[in-house]
């Protein structure tokens, strides 16, 4: 007899509910995306005890009939896809017909379903895999899921679920984002009946997002709308000077699908290149749209990782989009150069400005025992809110699980925070209206602006601006190339050559001259003038590896050089500035491009803002 | 062991060893001298396991021995001594008192037998040199040598012997120095190539101080400098030297001649403008004149004429200003040729007998 044999379809659906269904976070997930393919508008998700009793998700989606209610249980069986080609352009969130039989497998399963045609639904009960009964029902239209005992029938992954806090935690994040890239669609979930997240179907990305994430976190966020390439960037990025400990704050969707996509963290991270500190997040909430074609969602069984077809266009476009609107903010700063910006322009600039100088100020819990006591009023308000790991350097109150009673009504929660204003990693005021009142400790100026106080680091602010005057002239050489004797040849990877060979153009503009000797070796028969001398493979390989990471717009090789050269040559802390050269650094500072932060990513200026000052001497609640 | 030894010479001995000592080292007794004395001599060894050195100077010896101080702290103590004699006496503790004037020192040492022998060879070969004559080599090209850490074999220098000459060979891998020498009164020379290492070359600088005559033992791997009373012995880089014959031109359209001092002078005051890295001068040459050029973004510019005879086609070419100053500022000659043939190929400059130099220029 063969040794070899085909698994009945029992086995081979646990063995897939293994890869799907993780936990009972991944139920929500795979039922709540059927309910949006079903083209639902309100989503109810009530879950008791975390998901370990039951989960139910109702929706009022197209339904199915009876055929199609028994067909949905059996393996690959879909009505998303038809031909191998569809699975070439995705537009639904499932296809591959895994998640409802998988999660039937391993739970007791109720199905109730009718499509809006009939007056009478179906009901089918699935016990582990195994049908039980299929009856009519009377039921409203839509479908309505329930998963009760998840995992009976494996012990050996029941013992890996966690505690209810923590099911609850994945729960409410899968649902936060299927809520944020679903804005048209109603939410609610419940654990145990207490509500978590309510939010009507919204026709907008901004309230939605500030029904969930809270207004501070919204306002303290730019809103980012690019295009290129039929690429379509949008959502909102972090201002400079705001970042995390962790990528936890980093949503990033393609085609309203949660991913975790390298391409995209490595492309968010170059463009806060020097704007925040290595080991730091800006948080940001991405969507990006593309042609389905172009991607590959068929990469893993929960869906989580994609592959871009394209991804160095991906991560350009996205690279770029964040770019601009980093460098809008600082334009929006800027006096007006004249009347080519019009008064349009001009008025949601300073819209955008006191909104933010309003709500759009984050707390810094963990420097300053000041700040502590000051903002504990405020801090009481928010304690249900912030999780441990929300105590990063500016950690913006914002409720990750909004606590139960808020759900009911989060305007009137969020309204507590509204004037929670204090200390301000991002100054949003026009650093020549500033009116300089000194320098205390010989290192930090302080001026009076338009909205609070103003506290500029002297030596960080000088070296962004020597920092961007190094790099400006650098940038005038490149190109410029010092010829060697004996010329270099260097052996890459298959990889590493085709990279090598696209980019060409680039490098030689920078001032290397490479000739493709066959075989993935090169010859660099001369090299930048301006870079690093020294181990000229090395730098070769790190360009390599940055136009890998990021094809945008590599770091230069000379970066760091150029950031060592700017903190040498700028003033340090304790040297006395007098009136004109503080007066002169701002006037400086001001018409930098990114005037926020140093090379390094540590701040320029903190802004301290009236309504916290009153709040501290008791004048204000 | 106890011994005397007058102030000064001691101080002149431990000049010569101390910069062998490695700052860091994870074996401590790495960063100590050996002083050993024996009938009227007192020698001093350090060694940082690739390069150890030795040198001899006479000492008043009342009883032989040996002990290891830290290098560091007894050349600063001898140094600031004032007596004219300094006692130096060791206990079974290891404890050295320095003793000078009304000065006492006790300081803690280490045991000798933990202290790394000298290299010993068996040389290939033995040859000659005058002291004087071998420390223009190396001050005419050392500047030449690479600092890239990835590029070991270009940190130190190549001495290659053919037929009775001697090559000694810099380069960076972007100009390149060379000095060739006839060895006279050298008799059954073996052909061979060394590469010695950047801190040696730095170290000979220093011990070829005065005139005389002073020898080489070569081996395959290793040499050995007899300089006076001191003897150092170094590890020789191993791998082959790039084919530095392949990089000059074998042939030039131009040549033209230059008075060294005057375009010294020119060139240093033109290039004030460019101070950072990655600047380059310009060298333009038109009917029987010479003008060096020099810009910057955030300076602003200079430029300086000079008279030469050249009656080629208007031709400039750009230099990295180092790379012309540093030979200029070794060499003896009045008159220097430069030779070339348009903006991207190799220069070459001459100038004191035996020398060339080649510098590939800038381009843009």
């Amino acid at each position: 007899m063969s040794k070899i044999r085909i698994l009945p379809e029992d086995v081979s659906n646990r063995i897939a509910a293994g890869e799907v269904i993780e936990r009972p976070a991944s139920v929500i997930k795979e039922l709540a995306e059927n309910s949006l393919d079903a083209g639902a508008t309100q989503i109810t998700i009530n879950v008791s005890r975390g998901g370990r009793s039951s989960i139910k998700v109702i929706d009022n989606g197209c339904g199915m009939d009876s055929e199609d209610s028994l067909l949905s249980i059996e393996a690959h069986a879909t009505s998303k896809i038809k031909s191998a080609e569809d699975v070439e352009s995705i537009a639904s969130f499932g296809f591959r017909g895994e998640a409802l039989p998988s999660i039937a497998s391993v739970s007791r399963f109720e199905l109730r379903t009718k499509t809006p045609d009939k007056t009478i639904g179906t009901e089918v009960l699935v016990n582990g895999g195994i049908i039980k009964s299929v009856s009519e029902i009377g039921c409203a239209s839509g479908t309505s899921i329930t998963v009760k005992n998840i995992f009976y029938n494996i012990p050996a992954r029941k013992k890996f679920l966690r505690t209810v806090n923590t099911e609850e935690f994945h729960i409410t994040e899968i649902v936060l984002l299927m809520a944020l890239a679903n804005p048209g669609v109603g939410f609610q979930l419940s654990f145990d009946k207490r509500p978590v997240i309510s939010v009507q179907a919204e026709s907008n990305l901004r309230t939605r997002a500030t029904m969930l994430l809270g207004k501070d976190t919204v306002s303290a966020m730019l809103p980012i709308n690019y295009s290129e390439n039929d690429i379509h960037v949008s959502g909102f990025v972090a201002r400079p000077g705001l970042s995390r400990a962790s990528r936890k704050d980093q949503r990033t969707f393609v085609n309203g699908r949660p991913i975790n996509s390298n391409t995209i963290y490595y492309a968010i991270k170059d463009a806060y290149h020097t704007l925040v500190m290595k080991g730091r997040f800006p948080p940001v909430l991405l969507f990006v749209k593309i042609d389905p074609t172009l991607i590959d969602v068929n990469v893993h069984p929960a869906k989580k990782e994609i592959r871009f077809r394209d991804g160095h266009s991906v991560g350009s476009v996205i690279k770029n989009g964040i770019d601009q609107t980093l460098k809008n903010i600082v334009e929006g700063f800027k006096p007006s150069p004249g009347p080519t910006i019009t008064s349009n322009h001009v008025n949601t600039e300073i819209k955008a400005e006191s909104e933010l100088s309003d709500n759009g100020v984050t707390t810094e819990n963990s420097q300053s025992p000041l700040v502590d006591t000051a903002s504990s009023e405020k801090r009481e308000n928010l304690s249900r809110q912030e999780t441990a790991g929300d105590s990063g350097m500016y950690p913006i109150p914002k409720p990750p699980i909004p606590p139960p009673d808020s759900s009911v009504d989060l305007t009137t929660h969020q309204s507590t925070i509204d004037d929670g204003t204090s200390v301000s990693a991002v100054c949003n005021n026009n650093l020549l209206e500033l009116r300089i009142l000194g320098a205390i400790g010989n290192l930090f100026i302080l001026a009076e602006g338009r909205h609070g106080l103003v506290l500029i680091d002297q030596h960080a602010a000088h070296e962004r601006i020597m920092f961007e005057k190094v790099l400006k002239q650098m940038k005038l050489k490149d190109g410029i190339r010092q010829g060697l004797l004996m010329p270099i040849t260097v052996d890459f990877s298959n990889a590493d050559t085709k990279i090598i060979a696209e980019n060409l153009s680039h490098l030689s503009k920078l001032g290397f001259e490479i000739e493709d000797f066959g075989n993935n070796t090169f010859i660099i028969s001369a090299i930048p003038a301006h870079f690093p001398q020294d181990n000229i493979s090395g730098m070769l390989m790190d360009i390599v590896d940055q136009l890998r990471n990021s094809p945008a717009s590599p770091k230069r090789p000379d970066e760091a050089k150029i950031a060592k050269i700017a903190c040498k040559a700028a003033v340090k802390a304790h040297d006395h500035l007098t009136d004109k050269e503080m007066s002169n650094l701002l006037k400086e500072l001001n018409a930098m491009e990114l005037p926020f932060t140093c090379p390094h990513g540590r701040p320029t200026m903190i802004n301290l803002s009236f309504k916290e000052l009153e709040k501290r001497f008791g004048r204000r609640q | 062991m106890k011994i005397s030894v007058p102030t000064h010479s001691l101080v002149m001995s431990l000049r010569k060893v101390l910069n062998i000592v490695s700052p860091r080292s994870t074996l401590p007794v790495l960063s100590n001298v050996l002083l050993t004395a024996s009938k009227n001599e007192l020698s001093l060894f350090t060694t940082d396991l690739e390069i150890c050195i030795t040198t001899k100077i006479t000492a008043e010896v009342e009883s032989e021995g040996q002990t290891t101080i830290p290098a560091k702290k007894f050349g600063q103590i001898v140094s600031t001594l004032s007596g004219e004699n300094v006692t130096i006496e060791t206990d079974s503790e290891l404890i050295t008192s320095i003793s000078s004037g009304k000065a006492l020192f006790k300081i803690m040492g280490l045991n000798p037998s933990e202290f790394p022998k000298e290299t010993e060879f068996q040389e290939n070969q033995t040859l000659l040199f005058n002291k004087m004559d071998f420390l223009k080599i190396l001050k005419k090209i050392c500047y030449s040598s690479s600092k890239d850490q990835t590029r070991i074999i270009l940190n130190g220098i190549l001495l290659s012997m053919r037929e009775g000459n001697l090559t000694a060979v810099a380069t960076d891998g972007r100009r390149l120095a060379l000095v060739e020498k006839v060895l006279d009164n050298q008799d059954s020379l073996i052909d061979c190539d060394v590469i010695l290492p950047s801190k040696v070359v730095n170290e000979l600088q220093k011990l070829l101080d005065e005139d005389g005559d002073a020898s080489i033992k070569l081996s395959d791997s290793n040499a050995t400098f007899i300089i006076d009373n001191t003897v150092l012995t170094t590890k020789l880089i191993e791998g082959s030297y790039p084919n530095y014959r392949q990089v000059i031109p074998a042939s030039f359209t131009n040549s033209i001649q230059l008075p060294r001092e005057n375009f010294s002078e020119v060139l240093n005051r033109v290039s004030i403008v460019v101070n950072e890295s990655g600047s380059s001068v310009k060298f333009s040459l038109e009917q029987d004149e010479a003008v060096l050029e020099a810009n910057s973004a955030e300076i602003g510019e200079a430029n300086e004429s000079m008279q030469v005879a050249y009656q080629g086609d208007p031709l400039s070419i750009s230099f990295n200003p180092d790379y012309l100053k540093d030979p200029l500022k070794v060499l003896d000659c009045d008159e220097l040729t430069l030779r070339f043939n348009d903006e991207y190929k190799p220069v070459v400059m001459l100038g004191d007998e035996g020398f060339l130099y080649v510098i590939m220029p800038m381009r843009s």
